[in-house]
């Protein structure tokens, strides 16, 4: 019996296939199933969304409150004024359910529309929105996710990318971390065709309301002038530029006649 | 190529040996599978998806140690064993040697 001691010529345990071209196929891969998943389950919220009704909605978000520490405003009068003028406006488009006004003092200048049929306005918003119009603009901004269904949209959409990130990545590790960017631009880009349908969804509310377009873009031009976003923000931003929401109002103006006549003040009790 | 677990093979007589020959492969199996394991956690029953993993991974391994084998002009491998660790979640390394030899 000899001993031949030989090594093999090639080591097959070695697998030769080029790193850079398996990385390519399986990214490639990946982002494919990414985005047919996001596109497929983006749908069904859409369809899930028009089934649930208002009345659904209230019951399942019932116990939604306002985050502690921030609570709402005694100012009670304020919150009629307010609660007045929404109901005015929800009748111009179309909204036949309740939706609460909850003003909440805050240097803050914004308006959220939340699940459940809430409205709540930061009181940072007088300082910058001298007229009845401009608040009313907001006020139909946020009808106008209403109407549209945008906040359970927003909500289920962005309950299906963490899922989706989760599912790829494995939750808590670092490759979410990379994800993350990615996931937030989807998201914010779908954000901001929400909010310029929106916008002219609350133009035509406010054109109905008070038959003429002014004090649309009101907020807007004082927010606006408060900072400048920078090269690449817009495209992280959930919102459009103002400079670009004024723009597009100022459009749909010209495009559909509408008049734009003096803004009514503010009354004084939002003073 | 003849393969056994003992150190000779009944009936032939080794000519040559050659040396220490092996095959090993880490592999998983696709997300979906992995889910699956997951939902059978709960109940329990054999996760089949983990016994194709594996048999996959044996058969692969077992492949590229036939190839180291010819490479060295051996017909047989006598003495084959078999091992397994992990090397990461949902992951399994197989790695199987043995003695390559020349028998007629």
């Amino acid at each position: 019996m000899d001993y031949k001691p030989t090594r093999p010529e090639n080591n097959d345990n070695i697998s030769r296939d080029s790193p850079v071209k398996e990385a390519l196929v399986l990214l490639s891969g990946v982002i494919a199933f990414f985005l047919v998943a996001y596109c497929i389950l983006g749908f069904m919220v859409d369809w899930a969304v028009a089934r649930i009704s208002p009345k659904m909605e209230a019951a399942i978000f019932s116990g939604f409150q306002v985050p502690p520490g921030i609570g709402p405003t005694e100012d009670l009068s304020c919150q009629k004024s307010f609660q007045r003028l929404t109901d005015g406006l929800r009748k111009c488009c179309d909204i036949d359910y309740p939706v609460k006004i909850i003003v909440i003092h805050s240097d803050t200048a914004n308006a959220l529309a939340l699940a459940g049929g809430s409205i709540v306005i930061f009181s940072g918003i007088f300082d910058v929105v001298r007229s009845e119009n401009g608040i009313a603009f907001v006020l139909a901004h946020e009808l106008g996710h209403f109407k549209h269904r945008d906040h359970l949209r927003g909500m289920g959409r962005g309950i299906v990318l963490t899922a989706l990130s989760a599912l790829l990545t494995g939750s808590g590790s670092s490759i979410t971390q990379l994800t993350a960017p990615g996931v937030h631009l989807t998201q914010a880009r779908y954000s901001r065709q929400r909010e310029a349908m929106a916008d002219a969804q609350a133009l035509e509310t406010l054109v109905c309301y008070y038959g003429h377009a002014g004090g649309a873009t009101e907020f807007f031009q004082a927010m606006g002038s408060a900072h400048d976003p920078g090269r690449l923000m817009p495209y992280f931003a959930s919102h459009p530029e103002c400079e670009s929401r004024i723009a597009a109002l100022k459009k749909a103006v010209q495009d559909q006649l509408f008049d734009i006549r003096a803004v009514t003040p503010l009354p004084a009790v939002f003073n | 190529m003849l393969m056994t677990n003992t150190e000779e093979i009944p009936g032939k007589r080794t000519t040559a040996f050659h040396g220490v020959v092996s095959g090993s492969t880490v592999r998983a199996k696709h997300v979906g599978r992995d889910l699956m394991a997951s939902f059978k956690n709960i109940f329990g029953g054999e996760l089949k998806g983990y016994t194709e993993l594996l048999q996959e991974s044996r058969e692969q391994a077992i492949e590229r140690m036939i190839s180291q084998a010819e490479q060295m002009g051996a017909n047989a491998v006598v003495n084959l064993r078999f091992s397994t660790s992990s090397v990461a979640a949902g992951a399994a390394e197989l790695y199987v040697y043995g003695t390559a030899v020349t028998v007629e």
